[in-house]
């Protein structure tokens, strides 16, 4: 019946993955698709604001951290905190988290000056790349 | 020639070493051990299923050793739907448990995806076949190449599906919003590099800048990978076009890997493996230059 529509199996596949969207193994593939003029990562800092790197001292990933944060602070805002709120308290998790998770040869030298967990954003305006960074969390020296 | 998909004849051998590839491409991908004890996030089955019990070594080694005899069955197409089974449920149990973290990754749905694809031109065979069929556990050449096709399908519509979405989510707008990948490149070049402290590339630095000053350059270059994902159906019209889109394709990922430092091993894979079919055209080379090989007098 359906026999003259070509390509009905891909049609058929694109459709459940459209409608089931974000539910492994399916998924509607959305990375880059609002194309927003705006990104931002996480940098975590020692006393020195010097870079601590991601998989060797936490063994973690920056953009597990920028996903991880973003699914937290979404589920705090629709619960009823405020966005400024929201944003402190789901980089605090993180931070502990991966502070929780470092490595522990290394856990008593980072902790010892303190960690600040800061926010880098990238915005397009007029033109141009404009960075600004704010410092969500941070974990006192111990 | 009818517009249409088309289940190509392939050879014995070619799927035997399609399936050999691709096999290899699952056992190598899949976790070795998973660290996650809780899944505060749950996605897909994991909102119905516990799967936390993966992260203990003495339960997921069995299972990984459970994985790959289903791998070898799938492979030399013996009792294919248990073993298409028992990857898909490996595949889809470790994928839930990693993406129920709170951060989804899209390096393993393409994998699930493809399995589940010959998993159900396995289990339609099953089910309309006779007692015969049951009994007998070896997959005829047409089944096999249905399953190969199915295979096909999952990976095109994967990315005719990320287009789409690209515009829906857009509202119909992202070739006019490719201005905006500028901050996304900075993002992703950023994130390389503060999980290693390795220099990214001269390109990291010099394409969010040129996209920026030359937008409707930009614009022109980019929607060129929009439309590569949105007509990847084209693949299935035939050998040829599957390996020229298959080359299409992996040439995009290399140029995302290069700018972005985003990397789709998975995907590649299975460009490489289900539409480029390397064996294919060497064996076509090979073909080729006996033929010109000039003949003793």
């Amino acid at each position: 019946m359906l026999g003259w529509i070509p390509f009905r199996e891909v049609i058929l596949s694109v459709a459940v993955l459209l409608l089931i969207g974000e539910n492994f193994p399916f998924s509607n593939f959305p990375m880059y698709s609002s194309l927003e003029d705006e990104s931002f990562y996480f940098v975590v800092t020692n006393s020195k604001d010097e870079i601590l790197p991601y998989a060797t001292v936490f063994r973690f990933r920056a953009s597990f951290a920028s996903k991880s944060y973003k699914t937290e602070y979404k589920k705090l805002v629709k619960s009823g905190v405020p966005k400024e709120e929201a944003s402190r308290r789901s980089a605090a998790k993180i931070l502990d988290y991966m502070v929780a998770r470092a490595e522990p040869s290394m856990k008593p030298r980072i902790l010892k000056g303190g960690l600040k967990f800061t926010e880098v954003r990238t915005t397009v305006k007029n033109g141009e790349l404009i960075e600004t960074r704010t410092t969500f969390a941070e974990v006192p020296p111990r | 020639m009818k517009f249409d998909s088309k289940i190509i004849p392939y050879a014995g051998w070619e799927m035997f070493l399609m399936r050999a590839f691709f096999g290899l491409a699952v056992w190598m991908g899949s976790p070795v051990f998973l660290p996650y004890t809780s899944q505060p996030h749950p996605n897909g089955l994991a909102h119905f299923i516990d799967f936390t019990a993966l992260a203990s070594p003495e339960f997921f080694g069995p299972l990984r050793a459970l994985l790959l005899i289903a791998i070898v069955f799938y492979v030399i197409r013996v009792w294919t739907l248990p073993a298409l089974t028992v990857m898909f449920g490996m595949v889809v149990a470790a994928g839930s448990l990693e993406n129920s973290q709170g951060a989804i990754n899209h390096t393993f749905q393409c994998y699930g995806l493809v399995i589940l694809g010959q998993w159900l031109v396995s289990a339609w065979s099953t089910a309309k076949g006779s007692a015969a069929r049951v009994f007998d556990p070896i997959d005829s050449l047409s089944l096999q190449r249905l399953g190969i096709h199915a295979a096909k399908v999952a990976l095109v519509a994967s990315y005719v599906t990320s287009a789409i979405t690209k515009l829906i989510e857009s509202e119909g707008g992202w070739i006019f919003r490719t201005v905006n990948l500028a901050p996304q490149i900075v993002k992703s070049n950023a994130n390389s590099y503060v999980n290693a402290l390795v220099e990214p590339g001269w390109l990291a630095g010099a394409a969010p800048e040129f996209i920026v000053h030359n937008p409707v350059i930009s614009s022109i270059l980019i929607s060129g990978g929009l439309f590569l994902e949105l007509f990847a159906f084209l693949a299935l019209l035939g050998r040829w076009q599957a390996a020229i889109y298959g080359i299409l394709l992996i040439s995009m990922h290399e140029m995302i890997a290069h700018v972005m430092n985003l990397h789709f091993p998975t995907f590649q894979n299975l460009c490489l493996i289900f539409l480029v079919n390397i064996p294919f055209l060497v064996c076509l080379t090979i073909r080729g230059a006996l033929r010109l090989r000039p003949r003793a007098a």
